[in-house]
């Protein structure tokens, strides 16, 4: 089964996904409302709500509260993506201009407080403590992560330990909740819950570490951006990190890190070098390994359809280019 | 929490509000973003009122952590609202903008952290649709096609400060108080604001382009504070024949109200 099948099949469950997400965002004030849909049909992978419609499957996925699931963990996507572009000063978002460069920081910072309440209103009707508490800690870590990232910038000395705590709170813990929620949404035991909320975080470690080295050796044209924007705003992400603690490149790297306006070949010869130097080999390793834990816990769950369509999915994070 | 006895003496609400406030501080820290921006604003009075509401329904210990809960819902929102949109070069500029951005973020996530801890998802659902309510309120006024007049200007300031308050004392069944909060946190942020322009800094809601000049707002805004101040003294004064719990909310607005216009007499504020 491919990835494509695996949309395929899920199609009228995503549609029904995207129609709710944009009935739910209708706001009674022109602007906010249109920041919002600009937002939601600019599109995504919308991995997040696949996750939970496939976990669902180990349960009840008729139930109503997989969907608000569903719809409640592409909404706080959407809201944290909207606050990012504040924080990125970025204007372009699939090759699509950000809210904050179509209007202005102010009107970015409405919609994404405005998205966030929705979701949270969302999820307020769910009667079940346990959920409540695995959802709010995740938000909680997520801007936590997102503030790390801002304090770890520049800071060439930081550890492996450091990275992988941040990209678990940036990308990582969100991912095993759409895979837990699935779960206890659809009124699987909390046994099942914790397995498939491990199965998302290694998921989305490799996730979060397969995206960083694409940011090294994609093309502008596949990222919509030029390559190795991490590094130019002093994110030191994986590949970067090898480069400089195995490979003997902190000198090259720190002339061009610590210069006020470097030119772009200098940028340019950096990112090449990181390119073969090694570094990719190893963050590619260390992304494997993620998701051979991925794949372990999936040899312990019930092995339904929806199980090969998990392994799909991180036979896709293992090759994705894009 | 203790609050009710400590050392086998009842605590007084100020000494209660006082035990609120810096538990409240204690959650908000975060090391990292303290050395970057300062502190956030409690609002002394809008706790105390969160806390006296809840207090009516609930022990002194869950209405003192729903009042918390609400208050760093509100802070978030605050805290945003000191974005800036201007154009930033230098890197300390970006760093306090990226970390006003995350760390409202991070206090709206607590909210719900806080009161999930508390199971308490009625008020996370109040604040949540509250929230929404403050947001359409800003765009509204921010991003309004028309130039909004001083009157509509204040009516609109009004509904923004007031969005949380009101919606928590209305689910709480008290909404006879509401038309006296909402006066008072009005009068609340034109002390701010009157404070703000006063000292040539940055304000939230009131531009020179309202009124023309600096001069003329100025006086505007004393004025304005003066006359609702002592409007809003004048129909707490009449105010009788109501439960204790919301003669005591009366008795608190009243009693701020009077240190205000003390200032206001002063110019001192």
């Amino acid at each position: 089964m491919t990835l494509t099948r695996i949309y395929k099949e899920q199609k009228s469950n995503l549609k029904q996904i995207e129609g709710r997400l944009e009935s739910v965002l209708m706001a009674p004030h022109p602007i906010l409302n249109e920041a919002s849909l600009d937002l939601l049909r600019a599109g995504g992978k919308r991995i997040r709500p696949l996750l939970t419609l496939l976990c669902a499957q180990y349960g009840d996925p008729s139930r109503e509260e997989v969907m608000n699931s569903a719809v409640m963990l592409e909404l706080i996507h959407m809201a944290s993506l909207v606050h990012d572009d504040v924080v990125d000063d970025s204007d372009l978002r699939r090759g699509k201009p950000t809210v904050k460069a179509q209007w202005d920081n102010r009107v970015a910072m409405f919609t994404g407080d405005f998205i966030f309440a929705k979701a949270i209103e969302l999820i307020s009707d769910f009667d079940n403590h346990e959920i409540h508490l695995s959802i709010s800690r995740v938000i909680r870590d997520l801007s936590l992560g997102e503030i790390d990232q801002i304090k770890e910038l520049y800071n060439w000395k930081q550890n492996l330990r450091i990275y992988l705590r941040r990209i678990k709170r940036k990308t990582a813990l969100l991912m095993a909740l759409s895979c837990q929620l699935g779960a206890l949404a659809s009124g699987c035991s909390s046994k099942v819950g914790l397995s498939l909320y491990y199965f998302g975080y290694y998921l989305g470690m490799s996730y979060q570490m397969t995206d960083d080295i694409l940011d090294i050796v994609g093309t502008e044209k596949q990222l919509g951006k030029p390559a190795g924007g991490d590094l130019r705003n002093g994110n030191i992400t994986l590949p970067t990190f090898f480069a400089l603690h195995k490979y003997g490149m902190r000198d090259a790297i720190l002339h061009v890190l610590e210069r006020e306006n470097p030119e772009q070949s200098e940028w340019d010869s950096v990112i090449y070098s990181i390119r073969n130097c090694g570094a990719i080999q190893d963050s590619e390793h260390l992304s494997d390994a993620y998701l051979s834990k991925a794949r372990a816990i999936l040899e312990q769950l019930p092995q339904l359809r929806v199980t090969h369509s998990l392994k799909e999915i991180a036979d896709y994070i293992g090759t994705r280019n894009y | 929490m203790v609050i009710i006895c400590m050392g086998g003496t009842e605590l007084s609400l100020n000494e209660e509000l006082d035990l609120i406030y810096h538990q409240l501080r204690n959650e908000l820290n975060h090391d990292y973003v303290k050395t970057i921006l300062p502190e956030p604003i409690i609002d002394r009075d809008k706790l105390m009122i969160y806390y006296l509401l809840f207090r009516q329904q609930e022990s002194t210990l869950n209405a003192g952590a729903h009042a918390k809960s609400v208050m760093v819902a509100e802070i978030g929102l605050n805290t945003h609202e000191t974005m800036t949109i201007e154009k930033c070069s230098d890197i300390k500029a970006t760093k306090k903008r990226q970390l006003t951005v995350l760390s409202g973020d991070f206090y709206s996530a607590l909210y719900y952290y806080s009161l999930a801890r508390q199971s308490n998802m009625e008020v996370v659902k109040w604040v949540a649709q509250a929230i929404q309510t403050f947001n359409i309120h800003k765009c509204a006024f921010f991003y309004s096609k028309t130039r909004l007049n001083w009157s509509e200007t204040l009516e609109a300031v009004m509904k923004i400060e007031s969005a949380l308050v009101e919606k928590i004392a209305r689910q709480l069944g008290q909404a006879p108080i509401i038309p006296y909060l909402n006066a008072f946190f009005l009068i609340k942020r034109l002390v701010i604001e009157r404070k703000a322009h006063g000292n040539c800094e940055r304000t939230s809601y009131f531009s020179q382009a309202v009124l023309g000049s600096v001069e003329t707002l100025t006086v505007k805004l004393d004025q304005e504070i003066k006359n609702k101040a002592a409007h809003l003294i004048h129909a707490l004064d009449r105010q009788e024949n109501h439960s204790e719990w919301l003669m005591q909310i009366i008795d608190y607005l009243r009693d701020q109200l009077s240190r205000m216009a003390e200032g206001v007499g002063e110019g001192t504020y």
